[in-house]
Parts: structure tokens; sequence; C-alpha cells
């Protein structure tokens, strides 16, 4: 009988991480797809082993570098290329850069300031302009303004608020993007306030 | 169905009064904007749309520019009821066919209107008859104010109103004028100037807006750019240009009344009112550019007693969408073509052959 992941109780388990700490190792039977949003891409070791072997090799074998599990330190590695992965997608509505040119439309507005070399590029060349010179809101207009776009308590804000909101669905995939990307705004903001 | 009433009593834009209306028919602008914290257009759930759908709700009692008007739903109309607000050039085609959450406020008199969850959270839209750019401005202007307070907009110092195209970003706004272009048409001079005009970063767009043919001699100039420019300088651009198409349409017009060309035209503005009058079945591209002609022959006064609202008139009217609603239910196309003629006949009862 086959393992279920542990992270969608759908599919089958293929892959086995093992988390080594101080209180001792934990591991957890993920299929391919939660692996891969756990940071862990299935490489050609992982994808050769079924379910059952995978099973039986990781209990057989420790913590050093063995078909369907990870070392720590490869493990530590991926999660890392993880998070890379998921920069690339808007933290508030998901959407890729890629996903916005084939649409042709932005997700969000956090969107335009998540992928901000890009946007601000595509409309120069749209607009051949790259800065706004019209109406501006009354309540902003009076806070004085001046500044940029992406405004970082601004955006903050905005990004709590989605937080809740995902949080309120049980969205808690985008939840997490959402709470690194505010956490990265938050030590900006209180480097660039020291 | 619940539209009638819209028959029944009549846009401001249509009345054909306004400057120049005998060459513009109507003004313009739509304003895009989103609300901060909800997803653009398709990316928001159906739970951000429902709250962008009750924001509308809210709007019909606070604003005092849509206060006796009305929310359409647009999941609750069928396609005719959702074809007719195309027609009445509220909405735009695509989002006619995807119904979804979209939600359409008609404020009185038609004039202001705006539309919810369609690509943008909310477009504004005003519309004027003749051409009036300046008013059209300062009273969407005004309505913007004051949506602003019911609900923050995605706005940036940086780039302006967040919009989910890029190609609408920074003023959101898009200023037209729907332009009767007859004798440019006539003398083939069209070509020529609808080049200069697109020179100047305007576009030109056929008569239900983008990608869609141009007929009865009816054309859209409108601004391309949204960022960089101010809303006064994408007026002042437009008129500008305006000016000058209307200054060429005038002088084709008055060259069309000079000798060896005055008979030929009277007698293509004479059929076509006789063929209006007299036509048993015609097709709602017959009755517009059929009207295309007359309205010229009334601009150049060879017609008496026939004004341009009744033209106005007999062109709305003569939608498929517009028929079906004043006929309280689907029509086959041979039905549509049979009151579509009688539609016509009874608006041109009282001239005279």
């Amino acid at each position: 009988m086959s393992r279920q992941c542990e992270a969608c109780g759908e599919r089958e388990a293929r892959v086995v991480v093992r988390e080594i700490s101080a209180d001792g190792t934990h591991e957890r039977w993920l299929c391919d797809l939660c692996a891969e949003e756990n940071g862990v891409s299935p490489d050609s070791s992982t994808q050769s082993t079924p379910g059952p072997k995978a099973r039986e090799e990781a209990q057989e074998s420790g913590p050093t570098p063995s078909t369907g599990s990870l070392t720590a330190q490869s493990f530590m590695r991926r999660l890392e290329e993880g998070r890379a992965a998921r920069r690339n997608r808007c933290p508030a509505c998901g959407s890729s850069y890629a996903e916005i040119r084939r649409k042709g439309l932005l997700g969000c507005a956090i969107c335009y300031d998540t992928f901000e070399l890009e946007v601000a590029e595509l409309l120069r060349r749209i607009h051949s302009e790259g800065r706004h010179r019209g109406k501006t809101p009354a309540a902003i207009g009076e806070s004085g303004g001046g500044g940029e776009s992406s405004d970082p308590a601004r955006v903050l804000a905005l990004l709590r608020d989605e937080l809740e909101e995902a949080v309120g669905r049980e969205a808690f995939e985008q939840a997490a993007r959402l709470r690194d990307r505010i956490r990265e705004l938050e030590t900006e903001l209180k480097s660039s306030q020291e | 169905m619940g539209l009638d009433h819209y028959l029944e009593y009549n846009a401001e834009w249509i009345d054909g009064a306004g400057t120049d209306a005998d060459i513009v028919i109507s003004t313009r602008i739509r304003l895009a904007r989103n609300f901060a914290g909800i997803h653009f257009g398709e990316q928001a759930t159906p739970k951000m749309k429902g709250r962008v759908l009750e924001y509308g709700e809210g709007v019909l009692e606070r604003s005092r520019h849509f206060r006796g008007g009305e929310l359409h739903r647009f999941g609750a109309l069928s396609p005719i009821e959702r074809q007719f607000f195309v027609e009445r050039h509220m909405v735009s085609p695509t989002y006619a066919d995807a119904p979804g959450h979209v939600g359409l406020i008609v404020g009185p008199s038609e004039t202001a209107s705006a539309v919810l969850n369609e690509e943008d959270h909310l477009r504004l839209q005003v519309i004027r008859g003749g051409f009036a750019p300046r008013e059209a401005w300062e009273l969407i202007s005004s309505l913007d104010d004051e949506l602003e307070n019911v609900l923050p907009y995605s706005f940036s110092e940086r780039w302006g109103y967040l919009t989910a195209c890029p190609t609408n970003t920074g003023t959101g706004m898009r200023v037209s004028a729907l332009i009767h272009l007859p004798g440019l048409v006539l003398n083939r001079e069209i070509g020529k100037v609808l080049r200069g005009v697109a020179h100047v970063n305007l576009v030109v767009r056929g008569f239900y807006g983008e990608g869609t043919e141009v007929m009865g001699n009816l054309f859209q100039i409108s601004n391309q750019r949204t960022l960089g420019v101010s809303e006064q300088h994408l007026i002042e651009q437009l008129e500008r240009v305006t000016q000058h198409v209307i200054e060429y349409e005038k002088r084709a017009r008055e060259a069309l009344l000079a000798k060896g060309s005055r008979e030929s035209v009277e007698d293509r503005v004479w059929r076509a009112i006789g063929e209006l009058k007299s036509a048993r079945l015609l097709t709602s591209k017959e009755v517009i550019n059929l009207a295309s002609v007359v309205r010229m022959g009334v601009s150049l006064g060879m017609i008496q007693g026939l004004n341009l609202k009744t033209l106005n008139e007999i062109v709305l009217l003569a939608q498929p969408a517009h028929l079906q609603v004043a006929a309280g239910r689907e029509l086959s196309q041979e039905e549509r073509d049979g009151r579509r003629s009688r539609s016509v006949r009874e608006k041109l009862a009282d001239f005279h052959l």
C-alpha cells in the first residue's frame, strides 16, 4: 500500500524530506507537487524512485545522501531556490510575470511593486513616458506626497489587508507568500529608518 | 423585460443639440479605477467581486450624480438585455458576453454611468451630445472626486491610477469623439485625414470601439497614451485635432454643394430618405448607412423639417437588442428586419417626401 502525502493528503508520497535539528530528525512524506511547493524540486533520483521503495530506503538510510531523501544541506539549498521561485510571483495575487505578459493584464495593484523593473520598462514602451502627470486623489494630494509608488508603508498596509483576506479564505500558500513579503518590507523599512 | 423605460425617455446625447452636433454625434470620457486591496479582473475572488458590487449599491445611495439611477447586475440579465447596453455605448462588447459579476450603474438621463467588475473594478463614463470634451471632463472629474471618498482607489504617485491593463495606467482616461465624416469619405480624403490623426498619438476606431467595423461614415477618435500626460493635455489634444477634422469635413461638404456635384449628392440624399420611408425590410447596417446619408442632407440644408434627434433615435432603435427589448421577446432575423422598417417609418411619419 502506498503512503499518502502529508501535505495534501491526496496524492501518493514519493519524496521524504528529513529535517535535522537540535530536537532530532523529523521526517515528512510528500508527493512530487507538494515537495516542489516546499522548495524541493523532484530531481532524477527521486523521480525514478517509486513510493514504496522510497519509504524503504528512507528508513534504512541515515542522514547521508541517498535516493529519495535529502541531506540537510541540499534541502536548505532547495528551500532557498523555492523561496526565490516564490519571489517571482506576486505575493498578493500569485501572478507570475510570464502570466502577466501572456494575458497583457496585471493581477493586482501589488504586481506593480513586485515586478517594478519589468513594469517600468513596459510602461515606458507603451507610453514613452514613465511618470504620472495627471490627477491625484484628494486624499493623497493632502498628505503631501512626492514619494515613490512603492511607498513601503502604504504597500505594507495593503499587504496586511491581503494577508487577512487570504487567511480568512484559508489560502495558506498565498498567506505564506504574503507573510514573507511583509517581513522583507518590514526589514527594509526598519533599515531605511535607522 | 425590465428595460422598456429606457426606450420611453431619451439619453441626453440623443437630442442632437450641442456644439457641432451635425458632425460630432457625442463626446465620451471614461476613467478606469481600481480599489485598494482587491485583485484586478480575473484574479479577483468571487467574494472580492461581490464586495465591488456591494460598493455599487453604496454609490447609488451616496453619490448625488447617481442618485435616482439604477444598478443592473449582468448575471441576472438576458443576453439581449446585456446587448441592449452595448448598443447604448455603456458596456464593451467583450463583457456583455461574459456577465459573471459585472454590474452597470446608470445615472439619470444616462449622462453618467459606471461599469463594475469589468477588466477594472470601476469604469466611470460620461457621454455628452455634440463636441463637449471640457464639459464631459468637469462632470466626470467631480463624479470621480465624489466616489474616491466611498472607497479608496489604487493609486501610485509614480504611475498614477493603477489599472489591470498597462495601456490605461496613469490617468486611466479615454476621451473620445464619435464623429460623422461622409464628406471626407465621398471626396476620398478620409484616409489622409485619419493618418494625420494617428500621427499625433490619437487612434481612430469603429462604431462600437476597439476592433469594430466602421459603419455609416462614423469614426471614433480617442487618445492612446495615458501615462505622462495630464487629463487637461489629453482633452486639449483631442480638441485641437478634432477641430481640424471638423474643418476638413465642413470644407468637403461645402465642395459637395458646388455646381457639378450638387445634383448627384441630392440624388443620393433623396434616394436614402425614400428608401427609409418605403422599405419593408431593413437590416441595421442598412439603417445606419442610409441615416448617415440623410444626416448629411439635413446638415447641408437639402432636407428641411427633419431633425438630428429623429435620426439619432432611428439609428439607436434599429439596433437588434433595442428591437427585441421593445418587442418584449426574442425575434428572428426576418422578424427584426420587418419590425425595424416599421419603427423607422413611424419615426418618419411626420416627414413628407
